[in-house]
C-alpha cells in the first residue's frame, strides 16, 4: 500500500474531477437509497388504507428518482472513469520518459517482453485500480454511509446487527487479499517471461526455422504457459472463496433483520413498511459489499502492478547530465586516463531487477577495462586493434558514456565526461555501434535521424559518403526504401552504410566507429574509410576494427587485450616490434598471400 | 448498418464456432460448472418466496398485534440461511471451475497460436511488426480468457437465473409480472444502439493499442541509438501523438458504458415504481399482499441486477471478440511454406543438390535471384563470392525453403527439395546465419538448442572444434552459464563462435555459412579456419564469403552479380579470367601485398 501513497500524485492531479465525480457519485447513491424509504412509505400507506391515486404519487416519486439517478449515473462514470484513461497515459508517458533516460546496462537486465508487458498489462492493472476500482469503491463507501443514515432513522437496533456481520467481513478480506496479492505477483512475473519467450521466439524466427526449432520452442512455450496458468489459478482459488463469504456475510444480515424486526413489528416498535424498507437496504447493500472483494482484488493487483512499473520509475539514471554542466569547449580532443570497467557493477546498480544474477555471472571475468590509456587529438584518425573480447567496444563505448565511467577517466578537452551536459557530450560525436539497429522508416529517414534538420541533399551527401550511392547499392527504392522492421529488408552491409550514414550526417566533431563495416565487403570498406580519411580536416575518427586493413592509414593504433592497452604506435613501428599487432598483422599477411595459391 | 450488423452477428458466429474445439476438449469441467447452475437458479427464485412467507404467515399478522404468529419464524429463518450457505458454496465451485476451464482453454489457444506462428514463413514476419504479433499471442489470449473463465458461464446462468425468474414470476401474478417489463422494450432498444457503437470504439481501440505497442517495442530494442542521437524527444513526441489518438477512442468508449450502465439501472428502478404502483392496486383491492409485493421486487432486483453487470461486462465481451478475430486472422494465415504429411525425411545423399534455374524475389517484381543454376556435389566444398546485395543471402534462404523462390527448384539427388518434410530439409543443412541469435538460455543449451540429436558429448565437442572452449571455460558455470537477452553478456565475436558450434553440434550433411566471418577479428578468424578445415574434410559444404580467405579451402568458386551466377571455377581459373573476381580479389589484397613482407610461409592450417 506504501506504493500507492508514493503514486497518489498521479490520482491526486486529478483531484478536482475526482471530487466532481464523487459528488455525482453521492447524487446519484442518495438518489438510490431514497427508493426503499418510499417504498416503505408506499407500503405503509396501503396498509392504512391508501388510494390510487397516491399509489400514483409514490410511483410518480420514483420514477423521478430514476431520472436524477441515471443523469448522475452517467456523469460520475464519464467522470471518473475518463481519469483512469488519463491516469493510463500520464504513467505510459511517465514511464516512457524514464526509459529513455536510462543506461542501456537497465537494459542488459530487464528484457524488451518483459519491458513490454509491464508497459501494456501493468498500466492496464494500474488503470483498473484507479478507474473501477475508484467508482466501486467511492460507491460502496457511499451506499453504505447512506444505507446507515437511513436505517438508523428507520430502527437503531435493526442497523446494528445490519453492521454486525462487518467485522467478520474485514478479518475474512483481509487474510484473503494478502495471499491473492503474493500469487498476483508470481502470476505477472510468469507471464513477463511468457512473453520474453515469445519476443525471442519471434525475433529468432530465421534460427528458429533455420534449425527447426519449432518444436523445442513450443515445448518451452507450453512449461512457460503452464507456470503461469498455474499461478493464476492459485490466484482463482482464494478470490473464489473471498466472493461467496463475503456475500454470506450479507445473508447474516438478511436473518438478524427478519429474526429481531419481525418481534419488534409484533411489539409495535416497527411498522410493516419500515420492516419492507429494511430487507431492501439489505439487498441493496449486498452487492457493494460482495463488490468489496472484487474492489480489494483491483486494488491489490493495481499496487502489485505500479510495484514493477516503480522499479522502472525508480532505476537509477546511472548515466545522467550533472547538475551544472560545465561547457563543451574542446573540438575533437579525447582522452582516456586510468579507465576501469566492469559489467558487473553497471548491473549492480540494477541487482534486486536481476541486475544481480548478471553481476553474479560476470563475477570471475576479467575487468572489461583495465587501466586504459587513450589520447585523441582534434583531426587526428585513431584505431584500436584487438582479439575478439578485448574490450574494443567497450572503450569506444566509454566515451559517449553509453557505459558508467568512474570520474576523471574520460575527458573531452579538458572536461571530464561525467561534468558534462550529456546530450552535448553525445552529439560533439557521432557514433556508429557494431550491432547495427534501424527503424522502420525508409532509409533517408534513417539516416535523417542522426539530424532532424538536416535537408534531402545533406542526406543524400551523407548517404554517398558512407559509400551508398542509392543507384548501385541495390536498393529497390533509392533512399525511399522501406528498411522493414529491425532493417530486414536490407543486406547487413546496407544496414551497416545507413547507420553510418546516420552519423554522417551530423556535424558531430569525432566520428566514433565501432566495428562499423563488418559486413560491407573489403572494397566498399577501403573507399568509405578513404572518404572518411579526406575529411580528417573536419572531424575527429576512432575506429574499432577486426581488420588491420582498415586501419593501418591511422595516426596511431592501440593494440587491446583482455581489457587492456597493451600497445600503441603507428602502424610501421608496431609492425617494427614483436607483439600482438605484428603477430594479427602477420596471419593477415598469410592468409592474404594463401589467397595467391 | 443492418448490413454491418449482419456482418457482425456472422463474425461473432463465426468466433463461437471457431472456440467451439477449445470448449469442447474441456466440456466434462464446464458440465460440471454448469451443473451449479440449476442449483444456483433455484436457490435465488427460493430466497424471495421464503421473505414472502415471512412477511405475510408472520410478520404482517404480529404487526396487528398477534404476537403468536411469530411461532415457526425461526425455523424459515434457518431454512433461508441453510439456502444462503448452499448458495455461496455453489458459487464457491462455480467459480473455480470457471477458472480452471477458462484457464485450460486459453493455454491450449496459446499453444495453437504459437505453434501456428512456428508454421509461418520468413515472408509473414517481414510483413507484420514482432511487436504486433506478440499482442496477438499475450494480451489477445489473454483478453479472450475473459470471454470465457466470466462470459460464458456465467451468461449461461444469468440467463437461467432470468428465464426462471419470468417464469416464476407469471406463475405466480401475469399482470403484476407485465407490468414489471414494461420498460423491457426501451431498454433493449437502447442497449442495441450502444452495443454497436461501442463495439466500433473497441475495435479502433484496439487496433490502436497495437500500433502503440508495435512503437514501443521498437522505441525499446533501439533504445540506445535514440540515446546516441539524442532523440529522445522527438520519440517522446510520437508516441505522444499515437496515446493522445488512442486517449480520444477510448474515453468516447467511456461514454458509451457510461450511457450503457445508468439505462440499464433507470430501467430497474422504473419497474419497481411501476410493481409498486399496480401492486399497490391490487393490495387495496385486496388480490395482492404486502410479502408479494416485497417477493417480487426482490425477483426485479434479481432481473436486473445481471442486466448491469452485462453492461460491465460488455466492455470484456466486445474486447474478447475483437481479440478473437484477430487470433483467428492470425491462425488463418496459411502457412506459405509446408511439406507432405508423410512426406520422406531427407537426413542424407549420394551425389548431389542442384539448384535449378532458382528466381526469388522478396517483393513482387524485383528479383534479387534471376536464374540460379548452381550444382553441390557430395563432399564438394563450393563457395559463394560477390559484393554485397548480390544475392549471396537470398540463395542461402531459398535452399532451407526460408522463402520459396518463385521460378525453379531444388533438387537432391534429382528430387524435389519440396518433397521432403520441411524440418528435415532444414536440418540437413547445418547452418551458420548472417545475424547470430542467442536465447536467454544456458551456452549449453544455445549450441545443442534443446534437439534430441544433440547430446553433452556433441555439444562440448562441438564447442571445442570452434576452439570456443577457450572463452567458455573462462566463464563462473563454462557452459551452464546463463546467457542474458541475445547473448548480451558476450562480445560479437564470442556471439559468433557460439553460432558456428550451434552449426556443427548436430553433425549436419551439409554445411552453410552465412558471411559467418566478417566480424571476427583475424586472429579468431584463423582460429576458425583450423576448425573449418577439420569439419569440412569430410562434409559437403556452401559457404558464403566476404573474405576471401575463407574460401581457400574451397574445390569451387560461384560469383554471383546482381542476382545470377557471372563466373565459376577455382581460384586459379577464376584469376586467369580476369574478370569479376579478379577485381574483387584486387581490391581486397592489393594494398595488403604492398605494405607486407614478402615472405612466402604457410603457417596457418592448409
Amino acid at each position: 500500500m506504501s506504493m500507492l501513497r508514493s503514486y497518489a500524485h498521479l490520482f491526486m492531479r486529478y483531484r478536482l474531477r475526482y471530487a466532481f465525480g464523487m459528488m455525482v457519485l453521492l447524487a446519484t447513491n442518495a438518489a438510490y437509497m431514497a427508493i426503499p424509504r418510499v417504498f416503505g412509505a408506499a407500503v405503509d400507506a396501503l396498509e392504512g388504507g391508501a388510494t390510487q391515486r397516491q399509489m400514483l404519487l409514490y410511483g410518480g416519486a420514483i420514477v423521478a428518482l430514476a431520472a436524477a439517478q441515471a443523469v448522475s449515473r452517467i456523469a460520475s462514470r464519464i467522470c471518473i472513469l475518463g481519469i483512469s484513461r488519463r491516469v493510463e497515459y500520464d504513467l505510459k508517458e511517465l514511464v516512457n520518459a524514464r526509459l529513455v533516460r536510462l543506461a542501456p546496462s537497465f537494459y542488459d537486465v530487464l528484457s524488451t517482453g518483459d519491458l513490454m508487458s509491464r508497459l501494456t498489462n501493468d498500466v492496464m492493472l494500474v488503470r483498473a485500480m484507479g478507474g473501477p476500482g475508484v467508482l466501486y469503491f467511492t460507491n460502496a463507501v457511499l451506499l453504505w454511509t447512506l444505507g446507515v443514515a437511513f436505517m438508523v432513522t428507520l430502527s437503531w437496533q435493526l442497523t446494528l446487527v445490519v453492521l454486525a456481520p462487518l467485522p467478520l467481513m474485514a478479518w475474512i478480506i483481509r487474510g484473503m487479499t494478502h495471499r491473492i496479492r503474493a500469487y498476483a505477483v508470481a502470476s505477472r512475473e510468469s507471464l513477463g517471461a511468457l512473453n520474453t519467450t515469445v519476443q525471442e521466439n519471434l525475433a529468432g524466427a530465421q534460427v528458429v526455422r533455420a534449425f527447426d526449432l519449432q518444436n523445442v520452442q513450443a515445448r518451452r512455450f507450453d512449461e512457460r504457459s503452464q507456470d503461469y496458468v498455474g499461478w493464476a489459478l492459485k490466484e482463482s482459488w482464494t478470490r473464489a472463496q473471498m466472493i461467496p463469504l463475503v456475500g454470506l456475510t450479507g445473508g447474516l444480515s438478511y436473518v438478524g433483520v427478519l429474526g429481531l424486526g419481525a418481534p419488534l413489528v409484533a411489539a409495535g416498535r416497527l411498522s410493516l413498511g419500515d420492516l419492507v424498507a429494511f430487507i431492501s437496504y439489505v439487498a441493496m447493500l449486498a452487492v457493494p459489499t460482495v463488490a468489496f472483494g472484487w474492489i480489494l482484488t483491483l486494488i491489490q493487483r493495481g499496487s502489485a502492478a505500479l510495484e514493477r512499473l516503480d522499479q522502472i520509475l525508480q532505476a537509477p539514471e546511472t548515466i545522467a547530465s550533472p547538475v551544472d554542466p560545465e561547457p563543451l569547449l574542446a573540438t575533437g580532443g579525447i582522452s582516456v586516463r586510468s579507465l576501469t570497467f566492469r559489467y558487473a557493477d553497471a548491473a549492480a546498480a540494477y541487482g534486486s531487477m536481476g541486475g544481480d544474477e548478471i553481476g553474479a555471472s560476470q563475477q570471475g571475468r576479467r575487468a572489461a577495462l583495465l587501466d586504459v590509456d587513450l589520447d585523441l587529438a582534434p583531426g587526428e584518425f585513431v584505431a584500436v586493434v584487438g582479439r575478439v573480447g578485448s574490450g574494443k567496444s567497450t572503450l569506444l563505448k566509454a566515451l559517449l558514456r553509453l557505459v558508467e565511467v568512474p570520474d576523471e577517466t574520460v575527458y573531452v578537452g579538458d572536461a571530464d565526461i561525467n561534468r558534462l551536459d550529456l546530450r552535448q557530450l553525445r552529439s560533439h560525436m557521432a557514433y556508429v555501434p557494431q550491432d547495427d539497429f534501424l527503424f522502420s522508416t525508409p532509409v533517408s529517414s534513417n539516416i535523417a535521424f542522426g539530424d532532424p534538420t538536416a535537408s534531402s541533399e545533406d542526406v543524400v551527401a551523407a548517404a554517398f559518403r558512407a559509400g551508398l550511392d542509392p543507384k548501385t547499392s541495390g536498393l529497390s527504392q533509392g533512399l525511399e526504401t522501406e528498411v522493414g522492421e529491425r532493417g530486414l529488408n536490407l543486406s547487413g552491409g546496407q544496414r551497416q552504410r545507413v547507420a553510418l550514414a546516420r552519423a554522417m550526417v551530423t556535424d558531430a566533431a569525432v566520428l566514433v566507429l565501432d566495428n562499423a563495416l563488418s559486413n560491407v565487403d573489403t572494397e566498399t570498406e577501403r573507399l568509405i574509410l578513404a572518404g572518411l580519411t579526406q575529411e580528417q580536416q573536419r572531424r575527429s575518427v576512432i575506429v574499432a576494427s577486426n581488420r588491420i586493413t582498415a586501419v593501418q592509414d591511422a595516426d596511431r593504433i592501440y593494440v587491446m587485450d583482455a581489457g587492456r592497452v597493451i600497445d600503441a604506435g603507428c602502424h610501421d613501428e608496431l609492425i617494427a616490434r614483436p607483439g600482438l599487432y605484428a603477430a594479427m598483422h602477420e596471419q593477415q599477411q598469410i592468409s592474404a598471400r594463401l589467397e595467391r595459391y | 448498418m443492418g448490413v454491418e450488423q449482419e456482418e457482425r452477428r456472422s463474425r461473432d458466429l463465426r468466433i463461437l464456432k471457431r472456440l467451439r474445439p477449445y470448449v469442447q476438449e474441456h466440456g466434462g469441467l464446464l458440465l460440471l460448472a454448469s451443473l451449479t447452475l440449476p442449483l444456483l437458479a433455484a436457490a435465488q427464485l427460493v430466497a424471495p418466496y421464503l421473505l414472502r412467507l415471512a412477511i405475510d404467515r408472520h410478520v404482517t399478522p404480529a404487526a396487528t398485534g398477534d404476537v403468536s404468529a411469530l411461532e415457526g419464524l425461526w425455523e424459515l429463518i434457518l431454512v433461508f440461511l441453510a439456502i444462503q450457505i448452499g448458495e455461496m458454496a455453489m458459487r464457491f465451485v462455480q467459480m473455480y471451475l470457471m477458472q480452471l476451464a477458462g484457464q485450460r482453454m486459453m493455454h491450449d489457444l496459446r499453444m495453437a497460436t504459437f505453434r501456428h506462428l512456428q508454421r509461418l514463413s520468413m515472408s509473414f514476419f517481414d510483413r507484420n511488426p514482432i511487436g504486433r504479433v506478440m499482442t496477438r499471442v499475450t494480451s489477445d489470449v489473454e483478453t479472450l480468457n475473459e470471454l470465457m473463465s466470466q462470459g460464458i458461464v456465467a451468461m449461461a446462468r444469468d440467463l437461467v437465473t432470468l428465464l426462471g425468474i419470468v417464469a416464476v414470476m407469471l406463475w405466480i401474478d401475469w399482470r403484476l409480472t407485465l407490468a414489471s417489463f414494461v420498460v423491457l422494450p426501451f431498454l433493449v432498444v437502447i442497449l442495441g444502439a450502444l452495443r454497436v457503437r461501442l463495439r466500433d470504439t473497441y475495435d479502433r481501440s484496439r487496433t490502436m493499442v497495437a500500433r502503440l505497442n508495435a512503437f514501443l517495442q521498437e522505441s525499446l530494442t533501439g533504445m540506445g541509438v535514440i540515446q546516441v542521437f539524442g532523440q529522445q524527444e522527438r520519440k517522446r513526441d510520437e508516441f505522444r501523438a499515437l496515446r493522445d489518438d488512442l486517449l480520444w477512442i477510448d474515453l468516447s468508449g467511456v461514454r458509451y458504458s457510461s450511457f450503457l450502465s445508468a439505462s440499464v439501472q433507470a430501467a430497474t428502478t422504473v419497474a419497481t415504481a411501476l410493481v409498486l404502483v399496480y401492486g399497490g392496486f391490487g393490495i387495496i383491492g385486496g388480490t395482492v399482499t404486502v410479502g408479494l409485493l416485497v417477493q417480487f421486487l426482490e425477483y426485479l432486483r434479481r432481473f436486473y441486477m445481471p442486466l448491469e453487470d452485462l453492461s460491465d461486462k460488455y466492455d470484456t465481451l466486445q474486447r474478447a471478440a475483437a481479440s478473437a478475430n484477430k487470433i483467428f486472422a492470425l491462425l488463418n494465415e496459411p502457412p506459405a511454406i509446408t511439406s507432405e504429411v508423410d512426406a520422406p525425411i531427407l537426413d542424407s545423399f549420394d551425389d548431389e543438390i542442384h539448384l535449378e534455374n532458382l528466381t526469388f524475389a522478396y517483393d513482387e517484381g524485383q528479383p534479387v535471384l534471376k536464374g540460379i543454376d548452381l550444382r553441390l556435389r557430395r563432399g564438394e566444398k563450393v563457395a559463394l563470392v560477390g559484393a554485397t546485395g548480390a544475392g549471396k543471402s537470398s540463395v542461402v534462404k531459398v535452399l532451407q525453403r526460408l522463402y520459396e523462390a518463385q521460378h525453379g527448384r531444388v533438387t537432391v539427388d534429382g528430387v524435389d527439395a519440396r518433397k521432403f518434410e520441411l524440418g528435415s530439409l532444414r536440418r540437413f543443412f547445418g547452418t551458420v546465419p548472417q545475424d547470430v541469435f542467442l536465447f536467454t538460455d544456458t551456452i549449453a543449451a544455445n549450441i545443442g538448442l534443446g534437439s534430441e540429436h544433440v547430446d553433452d558429448e556433441a555439444i562440448r565437442r562441438a564447442a571445442s572444434l570452434v576452439e570456443a572452449t577457450e572463452f567458455i571455460d573462462e566463464l563462473p558455470e563454462q557452459l551452464d552459464t546463463l546467457l542474458g537477452e541475445r547473448g548480451a553478456n558476450l562480445s560479437f565475436g564470442e556471439r559468433q563462435l557460439l553460432a558456428f558450434a550451434r552449426a556443427l553440434a548436430s553433425d549436419p550433411p551439409v554445411l552453410v555459412l552465412d558471411e559467418a566471418t566478417s566480424s571476427v577479428d583475424s586472429e579468431t578468424e584463423s582460429r576458425i579456419q583450423r576448425a573449418l578445415h577439420n569439419l569440412v574434410a569430410d562434409r559437403t559444404a556452401l559457404i558464403v564469403a566476404h573474405r576471401l580467405s575463407t574460401i581457400r579451402e574451397v574445390d569451387r568458386i560461384v560469383v554471383l552479380h546482381h542476382g545470377e551466377v557471372r563466373e565459376e571455377g577455382t581460384h586459379e581459373e577464376l584469376l586467369a579470367i580476369d574478370g569479376i573476381y579478379a577485381c574483387l580479389y584486387r581490391l581486397q589484397y592489393d594494398s595488403m601485398t604492398l605494405t607486407g613482407p614478402a615472405e612466402a610461409a604457410n603457417t596457418v592450417s592448409a
